[in-house]
Parts: structure tokens; C-alpha cells; sequence
């Protein structure tokens, strides 16, 4: 698990890596993301993708810490 | 009017238990003050830094109070190539004749745990996972690799040939070859890159006396010159270490920025260089930064590594030393480093790992966060 700054409710045992990468919004930019997806196998340059917010972490008073993400669009879901 | 390096020192990259970062500089300054057969007391000036091992004008304690201007200088992966540019302004302006550079660094193991703030980042950027390094050499070196298509192999000759330099250099700090396959199969840290693809935080020190060219005769037969030395910090839109996002556009980073000016500053090109150290954090970096560096096309770098055009007797020797991977990165004393190897290689005194032919020119070029580059050229 990545040293602070990092921080989320994983512990060493409960990590999962995670994707990262940099996704092109159209006629704007290119924004680095974390991926839902941590396969590389699975993620290759040009696919599609689509914003998700997911809980990052839970604070000890029980607030919920959001973070966005991007996940590839199902095949059935594309165009 | 040119500046001449006329003394250099190094204290053995790696790991030392037994001496503090600061006195590793100590130790890289009196091996340069004896090269050049100079005294500190003799020093004008003196311009240091190191990231993690405190105040380079502490070294003022142990090798006397002198009263000397020493200026502190903090630049990340650029505070060695920023403190030699500093000392040359300052010779340049007429201010001074000879003094001291000099860097160093003891880091703890594993990654830098930079703070977003340090960086004007909100939290957030560091809460989520994205202040590692690792993650944007390895989508940098991802994209470039579906661009121009370089293949794994080629990133594992990189490393390959780092060990395989590092074991001819009595500083390194990793001497042993490792073979190909044991590279790319050692444990995948942000893939394509593997452990052995990466250079990880270490120790030592490295120093330069440098002087005013025409006295260099007084302390060298063998005076180095400074034909170029510049640094560049990030523009909008490049693709740069500890960005939140990348323009559409391709924009210049500040490796070809730093590039582009030394090479105006010295009136050379790529082709005029001889031998070069460049950054190489990871296998993909030196890939990348020899074509950001005018050394070849994007994509060439595939045959080049299969041809040994950069090994020590290939036609552009790239990290001589070992660069990065097998010397480890301490922050303050990595960039003076590389100009310690050039220095050697121009003098011919290189040892087991001299480039034959006489080199007379080398090329330094460090790159760092939050893209920041330094470049210097070299010449005899």
C-alpha cells in the first residue's frame, strides 16, 4: 500500500491496487485518473470511458470521503 | 567567458551507515578541493543543496567557519545542475573567481512520500494515490511505447546495461549484472515497469571546484568546460510528473525545453556530443529522454538498445556510471553525479568503463518533479 499522503480506510491486508491513467475529455483536456479497472490486461490506449464517483474512504465520525474515477464503458453499452 | 571544473570529489553512492548525508558531502568536497590541489579556505563562494540531509552550508562546520557567501540551494532532481548554473553566473558576473559545488543526500528506503503541498496541490491529490511517481513514468512510458512502438525488451536492455556499467564503476552502489530475463521478470511495480526497471532513494555526495577559465591552469592540466548549462521548469499543458492533467496538443516539457537551450547556449547539437548521462528514474526515462534530447528519433531508441549504439563502445554511450538504476538517487548529488562521470570520461579518467576515442564533449540532463529539467554540456 503507498506510503502518506496516501490515505483511505485500506489496511495492508484489505489493499487492492488500483488503476491509473489519463483520460481525454473531449476538445478539453487529458485528466489523470484512477481507473476502476486494475488489469492492464484488460485496459489499453483509446478505449472508452465513463465517469464514476465512488466512496475513497470512511472518516472515523462515519462521513463518507468521495473520490472520482473513470471505468471502461461495457461493450454492450457503447455505440 | 567559460567556467572550468577543475576539481571533482564523490563519496560512494548507495548505502553508508556510518556517515550522515551531510558528511558524505563533507567527504565529496575534500576529494575535490584536493583534485584541484586547492584549500577551502581559498573558496569564494559555495553553492549546495541536498533534499533530506539538511543545510549544505553546514559542511562549514567541519571544514572551517570561513566566513565564505555559501548559498543554499533546494531544486529537487535540479538542485545539482541549478547550483553549478549559480556558480557560473557567479564567475560570469565578475563576482568571483573559484568556489565550490557540491550536493548531497541520505534518503530512507522506498518511494518518495512527497507532500501535495509542497507542490501548491490541494490534499485531496495525495489522499486519492496520486503522488507516486512510479504511476507517471510508467503511463508516460505506456503511451510512448503504443506510440513509437517500443517493446519491454528494449526497457529491460536499458536496465541491463545500467548493471552491467554500474559493476565497472567502484561508486556505484548495485555492481552486479543482472540478466534480461531476471529484469523482466522481477516484480511488477506499475507495469510495463518492473523492481529492476526502477532506481530507488540512496546516499552519497559529489563536489566540483570550478573556477574562471582563464586561470584553470593554476589547479588542472586537465580543465572540463562549461560550454552550457540550463534549467527549465514546466509549461502549461506538458506532460509533467505531478500534473493533475495533460493538453490535447502535444506541448514541449521541460526536458526538450532544458535541452533545446544548452544547445543554443554552446552552439553545439546532438551530434557534436560524445558520451551522455540522462536521466534515467526508470528504464523507460533514458528511452524517452535520448529522443527528447535531440539524440534520436521517437521509436529509434528500439533498434539502438538492440544494436548497443549506447553502450560505453557504442556510438552514444548513454549512463556510463551506472546512471540512476545502479547508483540509486540521492536527490541533492544525483544531477552533480552525471557531471562527475562526464568530467572523468574528458579527462580519460574513466577506468574499466573509459569510452574509447578521446571523447571531448559529454551531455548531462537530470529530470525531476514537478517537471523541472537540467541540462549541461560538457566539453575539453
Amino acid at each position: 500500500m503507498p506510503k502518506e499522503p496516501y490515505r483511505s480506510s485500506e489496511t495492508a491486508q484489505t489493499f487492492r491496487q488500483y488503476g491509473l491513467g489519463y483520460v481525454e475529455l473531449p476538445g478539453a483536456l487529458r485528466v489523470e485518473s484512477r481507473l476502476t479497472e486494475n488489469d492492464p490486461a484488460k485496459l489499453r490506449i483509446g478505449q472508452e470511458m465513463e465517469l464514476v464517483v465512488y466512496v475513497h474512504r470512511t472518516d472515523p465520525d462515519g462521513t463518507d470521503v468521495m473520490n472520482y474515477a473513470f471505468q471502461p464503458v461495457p461493450s454492450e453499452a457503447r455505440k | 567567458m567559460r567556467v572550468a571544473i577543475v576539481g571533482v570529489g564523490m563519496h560512494p553512492f548507495g548505502r553508508t551507515p556510518e556517515r550522515t548525508g551531510l558528511q558524505q558531502g563533507v567527504y565529496a568536497a575534500r576529494l575535490a578541493l584536493s583534485n584541484a590541489g586547492v584549500q577551502w579556505k581559498d573558496m569564494q563562494f559555495g553553492y549546495g543543496g541536498s533534499y533530506s540531509s539538511g543545510n549544505a552550508d553546514a559542511l562549514g562546520n567541519e571544514l572551517g567557519l570561513t566566513g565564505v557567501p555559501f548559498t543554499n540551494i533546494l531544486n529537487a532532481c535540479a538542485t545539482g545542475g541549478s547550483s553549478l548554473l549559480s556558480a557560473c553566473k557567479e564567475i560570469q558576473s565578475g563576482a568571483a573567481e573559484i568556489g565550490l559545488v557540491v550536493g548531497f543526500d541520505k534518503h530512507d528506503r522506498g518511494a518518495f512520500n512527497a507532500h501535495p503541498s509542497e507542490y501548491g496541490l490541494g490534499d485531496w491529490y495525495g489522499e486519492a494515490g496520486f503522488m507516486l511517481t512510479t504511476q507517471f513514468f510508467a503511463a508516460k512510458i505506456q503511451k510512448y511505447m503504443h506510440d513509437h512502438g517500443i517493446t519491454v525488451d528494449t526497457l529491460a536492455r536499458v536496465a541491463e546495461k545500467a548493471y552491467r556499467n554500474g559493476a565497472l564503476n567502484p561508486n556505484a552502489w548495485r555492481r552486479t549484472a543482472i540478466s534480461l530475463d531476471e529484469i523482466k521478470n522481477s516484480q511488477m511495480v506499475n507495469d510495463p515497469l518492473t523492481k529492476y526497471m526502477f532506481c530507488s532513494p540512496s546516499e552519497g555526495g559529489v563536489a566540483l571546484v570550478v573556477c574562471r577559465e582563464d586561470v584553470a591552469h593554476r589547479y588542472t592540466d586537465k580543465p572540463v568546460f562549461v560550454a552550457a548549462a540550463a534549467m527549465r521548469t514546466r509549461v502549461s499543458g506538458a506532460f509533467e510528473v505531478y500534473g493533475t492533467s495533460v493538453a490535447l496538443d502535444d506541448v514541449p516539457n521541460a526536458s526538450e525545453n532544458a535541452s533545446k537551450a544548452a544547445y543554443e547556449m554552446a552552439g553545439m547539437g546532438p551530434k557534436d556530443i560524445n558520451v551522455a548521462a540522462l536521466q534515467d528514474t526508470e528504464a523507460g526515462a533514458e528511452v524517452m529522454h535520448m529522443a527528447e534530447n535531440g539524440f534520436c528519433e521517437h521509436g529509434e531508441q528500439e533498434a539502438m538498445l538492440r544494436n548497443g549504439d549506447t553502450e560505453i563502445s557504442g556510438r552514444l554511450p548513454v549512463n556510463t556510471d551506472g546512471g540512476c538504476l545502479a547508483n540509486g538517487e540521492p536527490i541533492g548529488a544525483s544531477g552533480l553525479r552525471q557531471i562527475h562521470e562526464m568530467v572523468l570520461q574528458l579527462r580519460g579518467q574513466a577506468g574499466a568503463r573509459q569510452v574509447p576515442g578521446n571523447p571531448r564533449t559529454g551531455y548531462t540532463h537530470v529530470y525531476g518533479a514537478p517537471g523541472i529539467s537540467a541540462v549541461t554540456i560538457l566539453q575539453r
